[in-house]
């Protein structure tokens, strides 16, 4: 009886501990490359991954086949991954750009304050991973390794 | 610099992330101490970094182990691991005179991995500088090596990417200044009746990191005026453009842009000792000028940056300006407010343009004005510039945009009616240039003005 009541004790404390942890998503609205505005409330329920990139941003660019292929092939399973841009911006790059990598998920238009209500970091491209109950479940720094993904993101899909 | 140091770091030889040095972050220099017992592959390096989203162009290694000779082939088996690095290169044979075939040596060079096979390959050091290592004392079961002696196989790799801004523009160190250095000689300086030869020497040195730009241009004005309110004027420049990074160098030459100018002079006041005027001059700089510039295997730079090599700025480019100046006794003002709209040529212009520029002379003798020979002008031009961002390829390059203040102090000396001799040193004030643009460190001027 006692090792029981010492065992739930045990996954009460690791309980709140993770839900102390984690962190809650902020309410972000913005708007996308049509001008339409798109919440994260929108993808309530699904594993988000907020990433944020630029144009001019090398490594941006290269991780970008990447997304477009996890999103191809989990998004079944409740992936969304949505890109927000870094300024500087041109509008008219990122349209080029996208359509060139066939990307599939939405591009939004974000601020340098966006970046901000996630981390203090300048490092470009950042990944944000949401889990479906809204939860910051980490904040990946560069680009997003398919290891990392299999580690951080996979599991939340299953 | 961080996506740098994680795309090395997921390489089994490499430290860990935080070991892994970006030196120098514009030119993407970084330095990092591979695992002692873990082989090492500069084509692994070059994958990761690819697909990090960069080029590697070169690396060098620095390495202590053993020399081996195999029939005519030197080897260098690394202490620890045992690996061996094929050696080639020019300098091999002359850095090898003396050294016995089994010596422990370091040697630093530059790095590849070559294809040996369908699915064989072969690091090799191309070998720049070899020390000979003092040999272990020996022992009975043979040569020890000492264990501090084998854990200093260290490999630093200096490897130039061909990126300039890895990651936030913001976060970047701004490094480069005006495509070509601005001058406007005497911009007060309006319509003369007659005509006028005006050949123009400069010398100026520019850089971008480690690249250093040197160029000596001339440009020959020629102008008539054929009345006393019109002014035509033809600008013909001719470049020679050496560059040299510390790895490589080149040098080309060609003819610029032709620019063609009218100036219209529409207000005049003289006065007993001095004057007022006013003009606007339109030019068009015209798509003649030479536009290629070095490779990207003569140089591993960005497309924008090489482009900037050549002597033109972009193609066909209309210019506008207002021209104001005013003299006053010994003292001659005059200022000037320019814009100039550029297009792309070869896919490349730098950013279009506003300029303001003011001149102000002061006769420094003769101290009593007789006629106008012999007179010597202290000369005292600023130029401030404002470039917007420039673009290659069809793209529009984001780091490309400047504002710079220049101050250029001078003297001109009017030797005779139709002679006058000028020199003037152009010193920057302000540089918050782009990260993509050469930054202008000093420009010399000589101009011969002949007038007839």
């Amino acid at each position: 009886m006692s090792r029981t009541m010492l065992a739930m004790c045990c996954v009460l404390l690791c309980a709140s501990v993770t839900l102390s942890q984690a962190k809650r998503a902020p309410a972000l609205a913005l708007t996308d490359l049509h001008g339409r505005t798109v919440r994260l409330s929108d993808y309530k329920g699904r594993v988000v991954l907020l990433n944020f990139w630029a144009t001019w941003c090398p490594p941006c660019r290269a991780e970008m086949p990447d997304l477009v292929k996890w999103q191809r092939r989990y998004g079944r399973k409740g992936l969304q991954i949505i890109g927000i841009t870094y300024p500087p911006t041109v509008r008219a790059d990122v349209r080029r750009f996208t359509r060139k990598l066939r990307v599939t998920y939405p591009i939004l238009r974000g601020t340098r304050a966006t970046k901000t209500l996630f981390t203090a970091s300048e490092t470009l491209p950042m990944t944000v991973i949401i889990d479906r109950a809204g939860n910051i479940r980490a904040v990946i720094e560069g680009i997003l390794l398919p290891e990392e993904f299999a580690g951080q993101v996979r599991p939340l899909l299953r | 610099m961080y996506n740098i140091q994680k795309a090395v770091s997921r390489l089994k030889f490499a430290p860990k992330l935080k070991e892994i040095q970006v030196t120098d972050i514009t030119k993407g220099i970084g330095v990092f101490t591979p695992q002692p017992d873990k082989p090492v592959s500069f084509a692994l390096l070059q994958t990761a970094l690819k697909q990090a989203g960069y080029t590697l162009a070169t690396a060098e290694i620095n390495v202590v182990g053993t020399l081996l000779r195999e029939d005519k082939d030197w080897w260098l088996v690394a202490d620890r691991t045992g690996q061996r690095f094929a050696l080639a290169g020019p300098l091999l044979e002359k850095l090898l005179v003396g050294v016995a075939p089994d010596a422990r040596v370091e040697i630093s060079g530059g790095w590849q991995t070559v294809k040996t096979g369908a699915t064989e390959t072969r690091e090799t050091i191309a070998p720049r500088e070899l020390k000979k290592i003092e040999a272990a004392p020996k022992a009975t079961t043979g040569r020890i090596m000492p264990a501090a002696a084998t854990s200093t196989a260290q490999f630093f790799m200096p490897a130039r990417f061909a990126f300039t801004v890895p990651y936030t523009p913001a976060a970047a160190v701004p490094l480069s200044a005006a495509a070509a250095p601005i001058r406007t000689t005497s911009p007060g300086l309006t319509v003369y009746k007659g005509g006028a030869v005006i050949p123009r020497l400069s010398f100026v040195r520019q850089h971008l990191g480690a690249l250093v730009v040197n160029r000596q241009q001339l440009n020959v004005s020629l102008t008539y005026t054929p009345t006393s309110t019109l002014q035509l004027e033809a600008e013909v420049p001719f470049s020679r453009t050496s560059f040299a990074d510390g790895i490589t160098s080149g040098a080309g030459h060609g003819l610029g842009n032709v620019t063609l100018w009218g100036k219209y002079r529409f207000y005049r006041r003289v006065k007993t000792y001095g004057d007022r005027q006013a003009a606007v001059r339109f030019g068009v700089e015209l798509p003649t000028g030479k536009k290629t510039g070095p490779s990207r295997q003569r140089l591993a730079a960005p497309d924008f940056v090489r482009a900037q090599l050549t002597p033109i700025n972009g193609g066909l480019a209309p210019i506008g300006e207002l021209t104001y100046a005013q003299a006053v006794k010994r003292l001659v003002f005059g200022g000037n407010v320019a814009g100039v709209w550029r297009t792309e040529r070869a896919g490349f212009r730098t950013g279009h343009e506003v300029r303001v520029n003011t001149d102000t002379e002061l006769v420094v003798f003769p101290f009593k004005y007789r006629r106008p020979v012999k007179e010597l002008f202290a000369l005292l031009e600023t130029n401030f510039v404002r470039r917007g961002r420039g673009r290659s390829n069809g793209r529009t390059v984001s780091d490309s945009s400047a504002t710079e203040y220049y101050l250029s102090p001078g003297l001109q000396y009017v030797a005779t009616p139709q002679l006058v001799i000028e020199a003037s040193a152009q010193l920057p004030v302000v540089r918050n240039t782009g990260a993509q643009l050469l930054r202008t460190d000093r420009s010399i001027l000589f101009a011969l003005h002949y007038l007839f």
